[in-house]
């Protein structure tokens, strides 16, 4: 799995005027379950407060998880596998929310999210 | 001296159904008649940069239309389809390019279409193979279910979010500024057209035991898919060549669920020898 920078990412969503846009008004703990690994993002007002390491099993109001290698092919963008949405629907990912509604209605922002991971892992 | 796109647009009145719809379109070029339609959830004018090629336009008269409810297509005023969420059926949507091509005086128009437009040019060549000379599927497939989902008419969902996944189903490789006008003209459809519009992709549209009664003897079908799209993959519309004798299938690299509008140049280089077959075709025939 490659390495990704996830203070650089913060930095970058925070100044990213798409992701602004997007999360306006967001509140939420998202957590990203990278195969064994798991990160949890706090956002508060539509800024992400916090990335942190977290377990897998940690509080949070919508979890997005795959394995290291479905990972791997959507931060690579190789063909079928450049959206977060299409992966899921192929039940390459799992997305876990009490409110799945709040999760479709804040997708631009995760889309754009999982976009500057992308940009920041490979840098 | 103002700069001009070369085409124009107009209304024409077709009644469907015995309902009266004025259906908005766009043409440009002289030629051999192209019915040009657009994906679910859009308008004709995916079709803008494809219109504006004069190579094209001096070959084939290039029709691009706003479906009923879609675009400038406003709803008919003869029906309270207010009281009614919106659904696209198979039955109307074939009626509309057959009823355009009969109300607009076109004699065996070529029919090009992308998504919910891909699915209908194969329904057209297996219903109607007496309208059309030839069909061009972009990202046609014999059955794609899934898709006909609450959550693409939510109240607490906005547009911005079918915005949002119509630009995942694009190529990364595609101009950015191309995508993004992609994406913008999803945010103005009419709140309940893409769910409705899913009904006939994921629902009435199903191929898999009648495609191989598409008699191409009669009408030409080709089927062009982008290789990022995961909606309709190039995998399903190979399959669906293979169940049509006689049709014949193409991956585009480079190009995802929208290739007209999202990299026309790329796009034009696949069609080209496409269209240039179907006007062979047709000087033989004469």
């Amino acid at each position: 799995m490659r390495q990704i920078p996830w203070p650089r990412v913060m930095e970058r969503a925070n100044g990213d005027g798409e992701f602004r846009i997007a999360a306006r008004f967001w509140r939420t703990v998202l957590r990203f379950d990278l195969g064994p690994e798991s990160v949890r993002f706090m956002v508060d007002d539509g800024v992400i407060r916090t990335i942190a390491p977290s377990g897998p099993g940690a509080d949070c109001t919508v979890s997005v998880a795959g394995s290291p290698e479905s990972w791997e092919r959507l931060l690579a963008a190789v063909p079928l596998w450049q959206d977060l949405l299409g992966a899921v629907l192929r039940a390459d990912f799992v997305v876990t929310a009490a409110d799945p509604e709040a999760f479709y209605a804040y997708y631009p922002a995760v889309r754009r999210l999982v976009d500057l991971v992308r940009e920041e892992s490979r840098s | 001296m103002a700069r001009f796109d070369r085409a124009t647009g107009r209304y024409v009145y077709v009644t469907i159904d015995g309902v009266e719809h004025r259906v908005y379109f766009e043409e440009h070029g002289t030629g051999i008649p192209l019915l040009l339609q657009h994906t679910a959830g859009g308008d004709g004018r995916q079709w803008r940069h494809v219109l504006e090629d004069p190579a094209l336009a001096g070959q084939f008269r290039m029709i691009a239309y706003d479906l009923p409810y879609h675009g400038k297509s406003v709803p008919p005023t003869g029906v309270e389809w207010w009281r009614h969420e919106y659904r696209l059926t198979k039955d109307f949507l074939m009626q509309v390019p057959v009823t355009l091509a009969r109300e607009l005086g076109l004699e065996r128009p070529v029919f090009m279409g992308s998504s919910i437009g891909g699915h209908l040019a194969v329904d057209l060549a297996l219903h109607h193979a007496d309208v059309f000379r030839a069909v061009i599927g972009l990202e046609a497939a014999a059955y794609t279910p899934g898709g006909y989902l609450d959550l693409w008419y939510h109240p607490r969902i906005s547009n911005d979010f079918k915005a949002s996944v119509m630009f995942g189903l694009m190529s990364p490789t595609s101009p950015e500024p191309l995508r993004r006008e992609t994406a913008w003209i999803y945010s103005q459809g009419a709140p309940p057209v893409f769910k409705g519009d899913l009904y006939y992709f994921s629902v009435d549209h199903d191929l898999r035991a009648t495609a191989r009664d598409i008699d191409t003897s009669r009408v030409a079908v080709y089927l062009l898919t982008g290789e990022y799209d995961w909606a309709a993959t190039p995998a399903m519309s190979r399959e669906l060549a293979e169940k049509i004798p006689g049709a014949s299938y193409r991956t585009m690299e480079g190009l995802g669920h929208f290739p007209m509008s999202e990299d026309p140049a790329r796009f034009l280089d696949y069609v080209r020898p496409v269209l240039q077959e179907v006007r062979a075709g047709a000087a033989g025939a004469s």
